[in-house]
């Protein structure tokens, strides 16, 4: 499952790693739009297999950001 | 003996002055220094509060004799109008060049507005622009019920009822530009009172949110894929619509020039002049725009019974303007058989970004998932579209009301 | 006018201009694309 941007802005903080275990809705980070800070979440069980971008990158809506499987 | 009133003229003024006077210089030093700790700690918007407080309190507090015997102060007359004494005043009163060269003919506004397109994203509207216009429309209802309250009900002439009711369209330069058109006499209360609600919104709108929204709603998730719209289109449509619109309404040309200017110089991606008029030029003018507010607000200014009737008829505009917005959040809910959130109606009246936050804030409360923003930043670029129109519109043909 | 009709007439020829100006760009949306995919057809 592709975790992707909702909306362009710039990640601000990555919580979760690869390997880590994550649960529906839980957090994996945080990215900022419009000077507003939404936090990522996991829309499946899983565990995450990569984290595509880091802290400070600028995203586009739709860009993939985290692969949970 | 030394004449003390002569020795500290800011205290001695107290003396020579009328009661109502003296009360209302005091009553706006204690205003001046809320407004300001206010915008110290962030409760309201500092970049215009800060200043305008400060400014308030200090023209308050320096009152003077002047030559002819009458008090006034250094900072500014906005009343001298003919050559000679204005060019003398020019010399004398330290924020006078400024006001007359920037804020009486409205090119402060327009410096500000320039800034607002630099940092507006027209992407977002295009996304889904037929829903957000139609918000946008509806978020206008304030602006229309205050110039039938004002000319109907509180006894003021069109172009005063119209240029407080642009306050319904939640865009400062909006409300100064129209009420320097229709109503100067009455312009330094309007603005005065307009930036000082546009500053509060973010208080009582979420409420305003909860009222008319049940929980169940507030969290529908509206994420949109953003298109992938090329620079050279948006500049095109940018650059289009705005002569299209000068064409239509060319009183109101220098607004439509100021806010698509500064949309195109960002398309365009000419790096320096976005960053001109995103940020220098933008804070300068809030800056002293927020100055010369503050110290417009001396008590012989203020004290018009006009200004009770603003007061009322301001908090009205925008009342019903969000109320009009969230109807219309309703209604495109309905259309799109559900899909849509009517928090999303609030981001139709115009304070961008604070509105779109705002319908964020209220979607993410209630659902951490729901995505909001971005509609609601097409609706919040839309009413700024709908203000400009109405504003053109009103001092084009309010003439025709008698 | 009396003030009533002013402000429907005003308020109509207000959404009547913004849908109009939401129309263009709609317009030009499409005409701008679909030269930009023939000339990438043509490349």
């Amino acid at each position: 499952m592709e975790i992707k941007a909702r909306i362009s802005g710039t990640i601000v903080q990555i919580t979760a790693k690869e390997g880590d275990a994550v649960k529906v809705r839980q957090p994996l980070g945080k990215m900022e739009a419009m000077k507003m800070e939404q936090p990522i979440l996991s829309n499946v069980e899983g565990t995450v297999k990569s984290v595509n971008v880091g802290v400070g990158d600028k995203v586009k809506s739709g860009q993939v950001l985290f692969v949970i499987e | 003996m030394i004449d003390f009133t002569q020795l500290f003229p800011g205290i001695g003024t107290f003396l020579t002055q009328d009661p109502a006077t003296v009360l209302a210089r005091i009553g706006l030093i204690v205003l001046g220094f809320i407004l300001a700790y206010l915008g110290f700690k962030g409760t309201l918007e500092p970049l215009i509060m800060v200043p305008m407080g400060i400014g308030m309190m200090a023209v308050n507090a320096g009152m003077l004799f002047l030559t002819d015997g009458s008090t006034g102060t250094m900072f500014l007359d906005a009343l001298v109008s003919d050559t000679n004494g204005l060019m003398n005043i020019l010399q004398i009163d330290f924020l006078q060049p400024i006001y007359t060269f920037t804020f009486s003919n409205g090119l402060i506004a327009c410096l500000v507005f320039m800034g607002i397109g630099a940092r507006s994203e027209i992407s977002f509207m295009l996304a889904r622009p037929w829903q957000s216009i139609i918000i946008a429309i509806f978020a206008e209802l304030g602006t229309f019920v205050t110039l039938i309250l004002g000319f109907k009900f509180f006894g003021l002439d069109a172009g005063a009822a119209a240029a407080i009711a642009t306050i319904g369209g939640a865009d400062g330069p909006m409300v100064l530009f129209t009420s320097l058109h229709l109503a100067p006499h009455l312009f330094v209360p309007i603005s005065i009172i307009a930036y000082l609600y546009l500053s509060l919104t973010y208080g009582g709108y979420p409420y305003l949110i909860r009222l008319f929204v049940p929980h169940k709603y507030r969290g529908i998730d509206m994420y949109i894929e953003e298109p992938e719209v090329p620079a050279r289109t948006k500049f095109i449509f940018i650059i289009v619509v705005c002569t299209l619109l000068c064409l239509l309404l060319p009183v109101a040309s220098p607004l439509f020039l100021s806010f698509f200017i500064g949309m195109a110089v960002k398309e365009a991606n000419i790096g320096h002049y976005v960053k001109i008029l995103e940020e220098t030029i933008s804070y300068i003018s809030t800056f002293f725009l927020g100055l010369l507010l503050g110290c417009l607000c001396d008590a012989n200014t203020l004290l018009n019974p006009v200004v009770f009737k603003i007061l009322v008829l301001g908090i009205t505009a925008l009342a019903f303007s969000a109320i009009g917005g969230l109807i219309g959040g309703w209604v495109m809910y309905h259309v799109t058989k559900k899909r849509f959130n009517p928090v999303v109606g609030i981001a139709g009246v115009s304070c961008v970004p604070t509105t779109a936050k705002l319908a964020q804030h209220a979607a993410s409360e209630e659902d951490p998932f729901s995505m909001v923003l971005g509609a609601a930043m097409g609706a919040n670029i839309s009413g700024v579209i709908t203000s400009a129109i109405c504003a053109g519109i009103f001092v084009a043909t309010v003439s025709l009301v008698h | 006018m009396n003030i009533f009709t002013y402000a429907a007439f005003a308020y109509a020829l207000m959404a009547v201009i913004s849908l109009a100006v939401v129309g263009v760009i709609v317009l030009l949306n499409h005409v701008l694309n679909k030269q930009g995919k023939e000339a990438d057809e043509n490349d």
